[in-house]
Parts: C-alpha cells; structure tokens; sequence
C-alpha cells in the first residue's frame, strides 16, 4: 500500500520547548540526573562535561563524562497550552456521559436512540487486533488468546467457565453414572500445572481418580472371559498367541498377580479377573456391554494382512527367537548409543552376570507408569454442545480408544484419523497392561521395546497436543533416558546378543525438545548438544573403521555406508531442533547459522532452508539481507533450470520481500501467479485473501477464503486458515458468531479429537 | 444492533509456525507423523522440520503502538439489517492530548448500502505523539423511513516510547567532537536498525565511525548482527568538524551550539517500518581561556632521536589585541629544536597564526608533548600549554648492528 509509505517519510521531529506536556509519559524509567539540564534554554544550558580546562587529555574526558538522555518524545504542537490534557478527559468520560473533546456538542445535535447506548460507554483500553467495543452487552465473550492482556470488565471470568466445561467432561466421560466423583487432578500439587493448561485453549484434563473408578465398574468378573491369560504381554497383541515364547514366559514371571495391578481396576488384582486392563474405561456408549479384553479377541479383530505390515514395521519385533538367532544389522544400526560410562558399567557387569539386575540399586531403574489415565475429551463436541445444542453434537462421530483394535493397528488409525486424545488414552491401555498403568511410577517394571515404542507414541502425541505438562509428567521417571534398564544388554535372557538403546532415536529428540515449550529453552539445547555429540562421536567411530559403539567390529563396506548415511540424518534433525530452538528464543543469528549448516546434511533442503533464513530476517526486519537469502535461492533455481516447485518458493520469495515493504497490490500479485503454477497450493491462496484484507477489500478475502474451505476443506480447515477467517468474520458483521458456528459444523464433519478449537474463536 | 462498525488495527501479519514431531520409519508410527506433517498446509512442503513456515495469518492481538510507528486500521461498516440505508457518512477521527486529526480517506456519503453490503476503509497514522490516543468512529445514515441517525464508537490505545537515546561529546585536540549515542530498544521485540544517522547542524561536517572498511567491502562495527534484542544497546560513533569557514572563526565556537539531531529509522516484523529523529544535540564548546593553542599536524609515529615536524595553530580567544613571544622548554623526553623566545607578534581578537615546530624525543614509548609557553607581552600574563598530545616514539633499528 503506496499511502502507507508515503507519510512515513515525513520524519518525527521534536521541538525541545514544547516537550512539558509529554514530559511525564517520555521520561525513561531511569531519571538521568542530567536531563533536566536538556529543558533548559540555550544560555543556562550547562552541561557537567564541558569544564574550561583547555588542555586535558582525552582519557581524561573520556572517563569523567556523564551520558545524556535525549528527548525523542514528539509533539509538535504541544507548545499549546490550551489544549486540555486527555486522561482527565476520561475520567470525566468516566464519570458522566463522555463529550468528545472538540466537537462532541454539534455532532450530538443528531438524534438516535442507540446514541444513549454509546453515551453509557467509555472508552477501554484496546485489547485483541479487533478492537473490543464497549457498548456490546448482547456480544458473545471475545476471547482472544492473548495471555497478557485480560479485558478488566469481562463479563465472564475464567473460575466458572472452567467450571462449566468441566461438567460437561465429567457428563461425557460418565454418562451411565453422573454421581461418581470426578476430580479434576488427582493431587493438589499438580493442580496449579493442570490449570496453566487452560489458556492454551484445551480443556482442563480430566483425570478420574482410580479410587473413585471403583464403584463405576461393571463387575469385571463376570464379563471377563475365563480364557484370558494373566500376562498380557504386548507382543501377543500382534503375535500369534499361541506361541509360547521365552519373553512372554518373562513376563509371566513378572506380571502375576503380585505385581500386575490395574490400577484403573483394581479388581484385576485378583488372579480370576487379571488383566482386562481396559474395562473399567469402558463407558462410551459403542462399547456398552461389549466387554472385551484385548488378549481374548484381539487376533480375531485384527486382520492377518496388517499383522504382517506391521511385523515388517518391526522386523525383528520383541520376538525372541529372532533376535537370539540374527540381530539384524538394521538393528545394531539403529539402536546404538553410547550409555554414560556408570550405565556402561552396570550393563558390562549384568553382561558378564557378575551383577544379576535384581541387584542393582532402584535408583538406577527408570520406572514409569501413567500419571493421568484419561483424556477422553473433544472440544469440538463440546462446543457443539453448547452451541449448536446436543442434538447436533450427538451426530458428531469420531473414534474413540474403545471404536478401534486394542492394539497398534488400532493406534495408528487413532493417529491417522487425527484422534490423537484417544491415541493417548490407548497407549494408556496398552501400557496398564504392561504393567506401567496408572500410579505405577516408581515401581520395577521391565522395558521391552514396544513399551518404549508406546511410551514415544503417547508422549509424542501429548507433545502434539500442546500438553506439555503432562509430558513433563511422564517422562520424568526416564530421567535422561541413561538408566541401565533402556538398555538391551540388561536383559541378556530375552535379548540375547542385542545390544543397544531400546529408547528411540526419536523419543531422544523429543524429550530434548520439550523444556522449550515449557519456558525452558536452554535445558532443550544442554539435551540437543548432548545427542549431538554422541552422534558426532557414533560418525566418527564409524569413520575410523569401528562400529557406531566404539568395538572393534568389523563392519561391511554397505553396512558402514548405510549407517553412516543414518547417522547423519539424525545429526541434521538434532540441528534442526536446535535451529529451531534457537529461533524460539529469538537468538536469530546463531539460528540461521544453524538452518545454514544444515544445508551441507541436507543438500535438497537447500531452496527451503535459504528461503526459510530469508523468512527470519523478514521477521526482524531485515528485507537487504532477507534479499541476499532469496537471490541465492533465484541463481540457484536458474543454474539447475527451474522446476515448478522451486518457482513458486521464488515468487513466495517475492511477495514477502513485497509485503515487508507494504506493497500489498504486488505481494497479491505474486501469490496469485504461483496459484496459476499450482492453484491448489493452500499456503498461496490463503496469503493472496490476507493481502486482499490489507487492500481494504474484505469482502473478496472473506469470499476467497469460504469457498477455498468449502471447496477443499482437507486443506483448508487448518487452524491458521480458520483463524484468519473468523477473524474476518468478526470485522465484518456483528452476525459473526453464526458464522463460526458454521465452520464448527463443517470442522465437526472431518476433525478428530485433536483439533484445536481455540482458532473458530467461539469462546 | 443492525448498523454495526467494526474496527480492526492492521499490524504487519505474522508467519506460521509449526511445530515437528517426527519418528523413524521403523518407530511404532511408521510414516504416519511425516505424512501427517506432509498433509498439513502450513508445513514447508521439503523442509517439515522447519518451524518458520509461510503462511500468513492476521494480527491476533492490538500489541503495541510505539512512537514513529504507522498507525494502520481497518473500519469496516456493514448492514446486518434488511434493509437499504441511506446517505451513510463514516468519519474516523483521531483524538490525542493535542489535537485532533481526521484519518478518513474521502469525507462524501455514501449515497445507499445495501442488506449485507459494508463500507470498507484502511487508515493510515504516523503516530508523532506519546500517550493516550482515541479512535473516534462517527457514522450517520439515514434509514428508509427517513429518519436519521448517528452513532459513534471509541477506541483507546497508548502510545509508547520506543527506543531510549542518552548522547555525550567528547572534544578532540583539533577542532573535531566526537559524539557517542547510545541507543536502547526499550520495545518487547526485536528491532532492525536499517539507519541511525546524524544530520549535522550548518557548521559541521559528519564523518559516520560505524564501519570498518577493509577493502571495498566495509563491515558495520556491530557484526552481523543487524538487529537490537529487547533492552539491548548499542553505541553510534560520529566524529565533527567545523566547516572551513566556521573553523576559521575559531574563536567563536564559544558556549552552546547546536550540533545536529540524529535521525532513527529501524523495521520490526516483516518490515512494520518506524523512524524518528531526536531534538536538536546541543553541545557547550569547551572554554580555552584567551589564547587556543590547537594542532594542525602532528605524526602518530616518529623515530627515536629523530626531529620531527608538528604545527601549532594559536588563535586569540579574547576581546583583545594580544602580543606574544613563544617558549619552548625540554622536558625529560621531549626536545625542542630552534630558538626559543621568539616574537610572534601582534594577534587581534579571533585571529589565528600556524607556526611550524620542530622536537624530538630521546625516550621511546607514548610520549606527551609538553612544554610550550605563550607569554602575552601586554599584560605579561603567561599561558603554559603541556600534554598538548602524544606521539608513539619507536627506535628504528631493528638491532645494534644494522
């Protein structure tokens, strides 16, 4: 927008004199006691310095002068005296009807009725883009999602809205028994945590206490099925059951009936009733009175197709057999690690059975269990409920932990349908009946390598989901994912010969990137260096002809290739983390030269990532350098000869450098000729309906952007989409909220439990 | 209400992020986190892992207004009724502690506005003031029934101060000043300084001592990095010199003179551009008694035991003729070549003569150049002019034998 740049031009200028006025509100919080002297007329203008000793060296002027502070407060015209200071405007406003300053008299000469309306107003503070009006008694509460700045008369406070959601959890997750107490956390110290997740726009977690689940159970006993086995070992959720393996025999040994406590059911503590580790979560009405234990039916529900896929998935599995006879080179490649040198002890010692593992200290042990054992919560049914009334909120399908196979197969269609609540509330089945449930914290457990794959999976989704706290909960008991029980050569019985981290590369990363999001990002970087040095130290191994441990091993030409290649994959996303880290915490330059050495690891990335450098010098607001990034991006699309995909990174490349400059005609411009390379890319269509509302024609934008969702809305109904329509919606009409309720209802038709309601700013 | 305007302020939009949560292939998910990052829109599609992605969303909150800032805003006001209303007139005043600024773009009335059709407009404001601002939002129409109305909303912002200067001079032994600002971003966010300049008064010319050339290429002293963090300071460098004509009149660089303001201009997200200029730098010229003993010429570096040249400028200072005889006296190092207590002759008020010295020194190091005594011959009043500056004396020769 030309208008915009061009009053920018003049610049702000401040004459000394007339600064009285303003005085208060530019004196910076340090009073310089020099300052005044800056008031001062010319001829009584003194300043400490400047003594008339004529020939004092400049190290001695250098150390005796005091800093002045300058006034760069503006008001040219406020060398008039007359013009009434403001504020007591507002408190007159404040008191009485508010008279617009100069001419409040002749324009009130109109008459209205709404104008008595207005008069009862006064102005407030402006808080959120859209400026909250005053006079609007009838307007639904606006919640932006600003956390700072909380509208002083909103008419709702935050103690009975929680309150009010919480209730309607507590009739949705029990609907069969209302009068069983539902707390919203299980112990007041976590309570104050659970209640910070609130702003971010999620229902509070409800978690049952496991004593109050007691009275709500359906007598087990009698549902459960006499051929269910005591140990519900996870591989046979995936394995043919009727194969009798040394792991499960482990486990057997392990899981009876001393050890193995459900503590979602304690009825399972009993022999009879062991192990139907799901039943007592059993309340949604699909699953009424089908009771079924994951052991029993488990292999019939799941098809014998998907059970091969996902033992490919897993090619040497848990299965013992497999791993005693080959321990598969893919294996040895992607589990090792290099423990801390007290764990490499412990686990010399287990291995050369000088020390069995019962000996060895508790504190060693990682010893997880669940710390919340049900999400169970969809916001999106909840707002339709409220809004939309619970008819419409009863057509809301979506799966639930209890509508898919208790196994892997099940979680991955969770996942994949974006269910991700009742993902995690089935990893919280599989891994009660693994003998790390509810309130198992702190006691031995043992670890295989789908407990640990579960683990990842249910602390990976909780990260997803923004609940952050309740990852910090669960992974606390891993320490630092160095206890000797992570290892396989601690279980030399059910692991013989595999060596190794059972903890996932990947679960490394993400519990290194965790603290960022709770406010802590210098422990993410401490943990990112510290997986980036092992990785560093597991390449250089295999450089100097080693295996990734260190041993002398001798390695095949491919096999060292191949591990390489993984290794270095792995080092490029821990420089990815910490880039990205680093740019969190607005450390711009040390994140660009991170993002910039990643482009020697991934050399295809290259387009993506110099566009991405040029992106965070737009942000700071650096557009030269910001163009160096993306002329590097052009000359390297011209020597390849250009592909489509990399044009419209240089015409994205355009249209921001455009928009930083606040051409917004010719940032539209741009983005509507990548939509002519590629008119479904979503990222281009929403940009061009943002530039059309800064060119003062919100009702294109508004248009392009609802037929965009109506017409793709697997693409379009993403937050960051819905966000700016309905804060589109909010400027245009006072009707918004009808609107928004729309797009709730087509949200409602394809989101699952995981979508973020916060962006349809319905509350 | 069926005639609603809405307001919305229009900061610089703001880049998606995401945030990557990935796995291996052969991790219980399998390829479902990256697919699932892969189908999302606002991923980088190549480059998933990286957080900054492209898509733009709109302000979410009002934020922060700071002095030297454009202020921008959306209005938008549109007919929720059914029915067609007339001769709509929409006015968007200004209101600060000082005056009163119109920011509509066109003052004619919309002649009717239909069911579900709106006026749209986008302000635009240079915020040139500190404090409480009011949006005043004035709209009359008339409905079909003739009847007219009018209603107005109000929007307060504060307006904040965003950078704090604090400025010092320094006085060289020529005529030059250096001046030292300290700028600090006293905003929340990070902040570009695309220029700090300063725009010297008439009577001096600015050399800018923020770069290191090397070469063609010239380095900013500040590095790479470009930006000043929240709270950060940074110190600006400007060296002065009079202009030829002004520097002649030496004499009469005397008490307070205006220096010159500094001009600010820096950029935050996506280029929300912000400039303002400081008040007038006012300096006190040192005071140098009746007589100014200046240097014109002087080497950095001279040879052990080897005369060297300097130039002295004597300018007369006072309201009087003055007559003068120059003494050179040794000091331990320091040693004055020529006669000493030689007339110079008859100075009239503001008047200046250079005078060619030759000295050497017999100790190596930094040596001060002390030692000149101008006598005034009228009032037998005597001026002693020591430390006048220094020279690093080096020895030549690289070892006894060479």
């Amino acid at each position: 927008m030309d208008s915009s740049e061009a009053p920018a031009h003049r610049p702000v200028t401040l004459d000394i004199d007339g600064a009285d006025e303003t005085l208060e509100a530019s004196v910076p919080p340090q009073t310089d006691p020099t300052e005044e002297s800056i008031d001062l007329d010319a001829e009584a203008f003194v300043s400490p310095q400047d003594d008339s000793s004529h020939s004092e060296s400049l190290v001695d002027k250098l150390n005796d002068q005091m800093m002045e502070s300058v006034m760069i407060s503006d008001s040219p015209n406020s060398e008039e005296e007359d013009v009434v200071p403001i504020d007591s405007l507002l408190e007159q406003n404040e008191e009485e009807e508010p008279k617009t300053p100069d001419d409040a008299d002749t324009e009130e000469r109109i008459e209205d009725v709404r104008n008595k309306d207005v008069s009862a107003a006064e102005p407030e503070e402006a808080s959120g883009a859209l400026f909250k009006e005053e006079n609007e008694g009838e307007k639904i509460v606006q919640v932006d999602d600003k956390r700072e700045t909380v509208a002083p008369d909103d008419p709702k406070p935050e103690a009975p809205k929680t309150q009010e959601s919480a209730l309607e959890m507590d009739s949705d997750s029990t609907p069969k028994d209302e009068a069983v107490p539902v707390c919203t956390i299980f112990s007041q110290g976590v309570q104050l945590k659970a209640q910070a997740l609130i702003p971010d726009g999620f229902q509070p977690t409800l978690v049952k206490s496991p004593s109050f689940t007691i009275g709500n159970t359906e007598t087990p006993n009698k549902l459960v099925p006499q051929v269910c086995q005591p140990s519900p070992s996870l591989s046979k959720f995936f394995t043919d059951s009727s194969a009798v393996n040394p792991a499960s025999d482990f486990f057997d040994s392990f899981t009876t009936s001393t050890s193995f406590v459900s503590i979602s059911n304690p009825n399972a503590e009993s022999p009879k009733a062991a192990a139907p580790p799901e039943s007592p979560l059993v309340s949604a009405p699909t699953a009424a009175g089908t009771y079924f234990t994951p052991v029993a039916t488990k292999p019939q529900v799941a098809p014998a197709e998907p059970m091969n896929k996902l033992q490919a998935v897993f090619p040497s599995g848990d299965d013992p057999f497999g791993s005693a006879l080959v321990t598969s080179d893919l294996d040895k490649r992607r589990d090792a690690w290099l423990p801390s040198e007290d764990t490499r002890r412990v686990l010399i010692s287990v291995a050369t059975q000088q020390v069995s593992p019962v000996q060895i200290d508790r504190e060693q042990l990682a010893m997880p269990g669940l710390k919340f054992d049900n999400l169970q919560g969809d916001a999106v049914k909840d707002l339709m409920q409220r809004f939309l009334g619970d008819q419409a909120a009863m057509k809301r399908q979506v799966l639930s932990a209890n509508s898919v196979e208790q196994n892997f197969l099940g979680l991955k269609r969770l996942i994949s349908t974006k269910n991700w609540r009742a993902a995690v509330d089935l990893t919280g089945r599989l891994l009660t009946a693994h003998g790390q449930g509810y309130g198992k914290s702190g006691q031995p457990t043992n670890h295989t390598t789908d407990s640990l794959q579960l683990w990842f999976v249910r602390l990976a989704l909780l990260v997803k989901l923004s609940l952050f706290q309740n990852a910090e909960l669960e992974f606390e008991p891993f320490g630092n994912l160095d206890h000797p029980d992570l290892y396989y050569e601690y279980y030399p019985t059910v692991y013989p010969g595999r060596r190794g981290s059972m903890v996932p590369f990947s679960m490394r990363v993400l519990h290194a990137e965790l603290p960022q999001y709770l406010q802590k990002p210098q422990e993410t970087l401490d943990r990112l260096h510290r997986i980036k040095s092992v990785c560093q130290k597991i390449l250089s191994n295999l450089q100097e002809g080693l295996a990734e441990d260190g041993s002398m091993m001798n390695l095949t030409q491919d096999n060292r290739l191949a591990s390489i290649q993984l290794w270095r994959s792995r080092l490029s996303r821990v420089m990815y983390s910490m880039a990205n880290c680093l740019l969190m915490m607005k450390d711009y330059m040390l994140a660009v030269e991170t993002y910039h050495s990643i482009i020697e690891y991934e050399p295809e990335q290259r387009v993506q990532l110099l566009s991405g450098i040029g992106r965070i010098f737009l942000q700071i607001g650096d557009i030269r350098t910001a163009e160096k990034y993306f002329q590097d991006v052009e000359k390297g699309c011209q020597s390849k000869g250009k592909t489509a995909n990399e044009d419209t990174s240089v015409l994205m490349n355009r249209a921001f450098v455009y928009l930083s400059q606040n051409n917004y005609a010719d940032a539209h411009t741009c983005f509507s000729s990548v939509l002519e390379l590629d008119p479904k890319n979503p990222v281009a269509n929403n940009n061009a309906a943002v530039c059309l509302l800064y060119l003062g024609r919100l009702k294109e934008s508004l248009g392009q952007l609802e037929s965009l969702v109506h017409k793709d809305p697997a693409l379009y109904l993403h937050e960051s989409v819905l966000f700016n329509l309905t804060t589109m919606y909010e400027l245009e009409s006072s009707r918004s909220t009808q609107k928004k309720q729309a797009l709730l209802e087509a949200v409602a038709c394809r989101e699952g439990d995981s979508f973020n309601v916060q962006c349809l700013k319905l509350v | 209400m069926v005639f609603e305007a809405h307001v919305m302020r229009l900061t610089k939009p703001t880049l998606f992020t995401n945030m990557p949560v990935t796995c291996e292939d052969r991790d219980l998910p399998g390829d479902l986190f990256i697919r699932l990052m892969k189908d999302d829109p606002s991923t980088v599609k190549g480059a998933e892992t990286l957080i900054l992605g492209e898509m733009l969303t709109l302000p979410q909150n009002f934020g922060n207004i700071f002095l030297g800032e454009t202020f921008s805003s959306y209005i938008s006001v549109h007919n929720d009724s059914n029915q067609v209303v007339k001769d709509i007139l929409v006015k968007a005043d200004l209101q600060t502690s000082s005056q009163r600024l119109n920011l509509s773009a066109s003052n004619s009335a919309v002649s009717e506005l239909k069911p579900e059709c709106c006026i749209d407009d986008v302000i635009h404001h240079e915020v040139k003031e500190i404090g409480t601002h009011i949006l005043v939002c004035a709209v009359s129409y008339t409905t079909q029934t003739g009847e007219k109305l009018y209603f107005r909303k109000f929007f307060k912002f504060q307006v904040l101060k965003p950078l704090d200067v604090k400025t010092k001079f320094y006085n060289a032994e020529t005529d030059e000043v250096f001046l030292e600002a300290q700028i600090q971003n006293i905003t929340t966010s990070p902040m570009f300084m695309e220029k700090v300049s300063l725009e010297p008064s008439m009577m001096y010319n600015v050399t800018e001592l923020n770069n290191v050339s090397a070469g063609i290429e010239s380095e900013s002293t500040f590095g790479r990095m470009s930006y000043l963090q929240p709270l950060d300071t940074r110190q600006y460098l400007y060296c002065l010199k009079p202009k030829p004509e002004f520097a002649e009149k030496a004499g009469v660089i005397k008490g307070v003179t205006v220096i010159g303001k500094l001009d600010i201009v820096w950029k935050t997200n996506l280029g929300e551009r912000g400039r303002l200029q400081t008040s007038q730098l006012q300096r006190m010229a040192p005071g140098y008694g009746d007589v100014r003993l200046s240097l014109e010429l002087i080497p950095d570096t001279v040879s052990l035991e080897e005369p060297f040249d300097i130039t002295c400028k004597i300018t007369n200072c006072s309201e009087r003729t003055m007559d003068l005889v120059l003494e050179m006296c040794n000091t331990r190092s320091v040693h004055w070549c020529g006669v000493s207590g030689r007339q110079l002759g008859k100075l009239s008020p503001s008047a200046s003569l250079s005078i060619p010295l030759k000295l050497l020194s017999s100790v190596q190091g930094l040596q001060s150049i002390s030692g000149l005594r101008l006598t005034d011959t009228f009032l037998k009043r005597t001026y002693e002019y020591d430390d006048i500056a220094q020279v690093c004396v080096v020895c030549p020769y690289t070892s006894p034998e060479s």
